[in-house]
């Protein structure tokens, strides 16, 4: 095992959260995003 | 007594496999510093930075006096070995790496020569340092072999504690919160955490998962002889994983990771939702005795454009087993191109608890292997594994994921059901010092009580702070060594600072769904944990059965210890206090037999008809301890 120093995981976090921040959506709901629209049927 | 499995005492460097990566990877590198080499020799001026970007990322910006632009380089760098791990964007530092020789190629400007040499250096340096940090953390690991043979050869841990226990009211809290939770409709998640689907704290797949494998528990130890209730609540949990935003994420990675479109979540990789789950599945099955999900079509995923993929139970596992076969390295992946040893581990579990429940020999087609790329590829001198493999290069890193990017033991049965001796080993490992450290814990105890706070930590997702993983860890480790004194106290005070005194949606403990549902699963893994359910499989509960209608009541306790009595719990559902009688089923009674139903001022008698069925009216206006016993 190799060492970097950058934790992902935290980076991660921190990366999705200043998405969301960008998009104007909260990190974290407690609702469930509506259901994706049905494309046409293949 | 068998001896422990000791740690290898020459370990080797890498296994076969990783080491046949990790030298194609250096070949690969190695190609690129030739390449780079000869530009720097033989081009001109905009060749030779192109070149010095080939010998250090970047470094040609260096030469042609963009300095700005070397650092641009380094921190996409950054974020592409992070979106390499999060959404197998293997692609990222090849193209940082390529658009910088490219830049470097066609940005101009003054040519700093200093900088030839000064890419080189970096160049060396960043090799010597990987080299370094690899081989002075296995020459420290493989320096403890000696000691840490000796203390697995000698060490006597103390057994774990198994209680029996009662539950209290914060346990009625959490089954009625997971109830509510898990009982609404199969499209609505209401009081789920969402957020990115990809990795961590608001993936809705595990927090399926883990409630799933909390119930399961809870269902085995403190109502085998009421399923009625928990068998729907599991049940959903698992028809939930079909929801399209559930598992939509998949064709994300699987098009970004292995450029592939198909939107099948369970034939290629992804094994951290097809063995999770299929842990799941079984566990569902050997707590309830439901085969709901062995029919074909139980489990279908309906994708955007209509598309079906029809799994059941069955189909499921041969999918997880043709995954395992048709891997180089014997563990495969969960996002594209990453294969994690807990994913592999509990993928496994899956295979196993199949086999128990239904005769097949799934795991046997595949377990010598998996044992052999435990240890040969994830095995540290020190008895660690690797969390994470790329199976691209061979490489492992802390990630973040998990303490030092290791651990002893994983899955979450430990090992104890797929290689018991391995098991046996990691835990004397990961328990080496706790005995003593939790001893001091342990006399802070008084009077069954422990007066201490333990400190807030952010949650993955950083929603909330929270103490209960704290709480969780102090109570599994107590368990763990036999102090069940000092489990239970962690329990009540856990319980004590956390409280919220809410209901669903919101959460009766001050922390997310997952951490509520892995403390719930370690809260009720006693005396029978999901390891031991694994191997177990469904056994049909004996003594009297019995029903009642959710969500008027919630029944939290009933169990029979002799076979012929029943100890029952029960108090109101979320639809309030019955001030009026509810109707209490029971049925497996003796034919004929007359029992009484007494407790907390309830005596009421009850006839057993001639199937063995009989019916009690009750006012559950309040928690009812009761025992149902015959009358001789």
């Amino acid at each position: 095992m190799i060492t970097l120093y950058l934790n992902c995981a935290k980076v991660w976090t921190r990366l999705v959260r200043g998405v969301q921040r960008v998009l104007r959506r909260p990190p974290v709901t407690y609702q469930a995003p509506p259901l994706p629209v049905r494309k046409g049927a293949r | 007594m068998t001896a422990t499995l000791l740690l290898p005492t020459a370990p080797r460097r890498m296994g076969p496999v990783t080491r046949f990566l990790v030298l194609r990877t250096v070949a690969v590198v190695l190609l690129v510093e030739v390449a780079g080499s000869v530009l720097v020799a033989a081009g001109g001026a905009d060749a030779r930075a192109a070149g010095l970007s080939l010998v250090f990322p970047g470094a040609g910006f260096l030469y042609a006096g963009h300095p700005e632009l070397f650092v641009a380089t380094w921190v996409l760098l950054s974020l592409a070995l992070v979106l390499w791990w999060g959404i197998s964007a293997h692609f990222g530092i090849p193209l940082v790496w390529g658009l910088s020789v490219l830049g470097a190629w066609l940005v101009g400007g003054p040519r700093w020569h200093w900088a030839l040499p000064v890419g080189y250096v970096l160049a060396a340096v960043a090799v010597g340092a990987l080299v370094w940090t690899f081989e002075a953390r296995f020459r420290r690991k493989r320096a403890k072999v000696p000691m840490l043979n000796e203390y697995l050869a000698t060490a006597d841990l103390p057994e774990p504690s198994r209680p029996l226990r009662e539950p209290d009211d914060m346990d009625a809290e959490l089954l009625r919160w997971a109830y509510e939770l898990a009982l609404q409709p199969l499209d609505r998640f209401d009081g789920f955490e969402w957020g990115e689907q990809f990795h961590g704290g608001t993936v809705v797949r595990y927090q399926l998962n883990y409630l799933g494998w909390a119930l399961a528990p809870y269902a085995v130890n403190y109502i085998p002889n009421a399923l009625g209730q928990i068998e729907p609540a599991m049940r959903n949990l698992v028809h939930k994983q079909t929801d399209l935003r559930v598992w939509r994420y998949w064709r994300t990675l699987n098009l970004v990771g292995n450029f592939a479109a198909d939107p099948d979540p369970i034939v290629r990789d992804n094994i951290m939702f097809s063995g999770f789950t299929g842990d799941q599945l079984n566990l569902y099955e050997a707590a309830t005795g439901s085969t709901v999900f062995d029919q074909p079509g139980s489990l279908t995923f309906v994708w955007e454009d209509g598309r079906t993929f029809e799994y059941d139970h069955h189909s499921w596992m041969q999918a997880v087993r043709r995954n395992f076969e048709r891997s180089r390295l014997g563990f495969f992946p969960c996002e594209p191109g990453w294969s994690f040893a807990a994913c592999n581990t509990i993928g496994g579990q899956a295979l196993y608890g199949h086999d128990r429940l239904h005769g097949t020999d799934l795991w046997g087609s595949v377990a010598e292997r998996w044992r052999t790329t435990l240890e040969q590829e994830y095995l540290m001198p020190d008895g660690n594994y690797a969390n994470i493999r790329s199976t691209h290069t061979g490489l492992s890193w802390d990630t973040g994921e998990t303490p030092g990017g290791e651990y002893f033991t994983t899955g979450t049965h430990s090992f104890k059901d797929l290689a018991p001796d391995i098991a046996e080993r990691g835990r004397k490992l990961s328990l080496r010092g706790v005995p003593e450290k939790l001893g001091k814990l342990a006399a802070l105890v008084r009077d069954g009580d422990l007066a201490m706070e333990l400190p807030v930590e952010w949650e993955r997702n950083r929603a909330r702070k929270t103490a209960v993983p704290g709480w969780t860890k102090i109570i599994a480790g107590a368990r763990a060594v036999g102090l069940e004194d000092l489990a239970a106290a962690a329990q009540r005070a856990g319980d004590r600072q956390c409280a919220t005194g809410q209901v669903w949606p919101e959460r009766p403990l001050d922390v997310g769904v997952a951490n509520m549902a892995l403390h719930m699963l370690v809260r009720w893994s006693t005396p029978v944990d999901n390891a031991m359910l694994n191997v177990r499989g469904w056994v049909p509960p004996v003594g009297p059965l019995v029903d009642a209608d959710w969500p008027a009541v919630l029944i939290t306790l009933a169990r029979s210890a002799d076979g012929r009595s029943l100890d029952l719990g029960v108090r109101p559902g979320p639809s309030g206090p019955a001030v009026d009688a509810v109707e209490l089923r029971f049925a497996s009674l003796t034919p004929s037999g007359h029992y009484r139903l007494i407790g907390d001022g309830v005596a009421v008698d009850v006839a057993a008809s001639a199937e063995g069925t009989a019916t009690a009216a009750l006012a559950v206006d309040r928690p009812l301890r009761l025992a149902l016993e015959v009358v001789a």
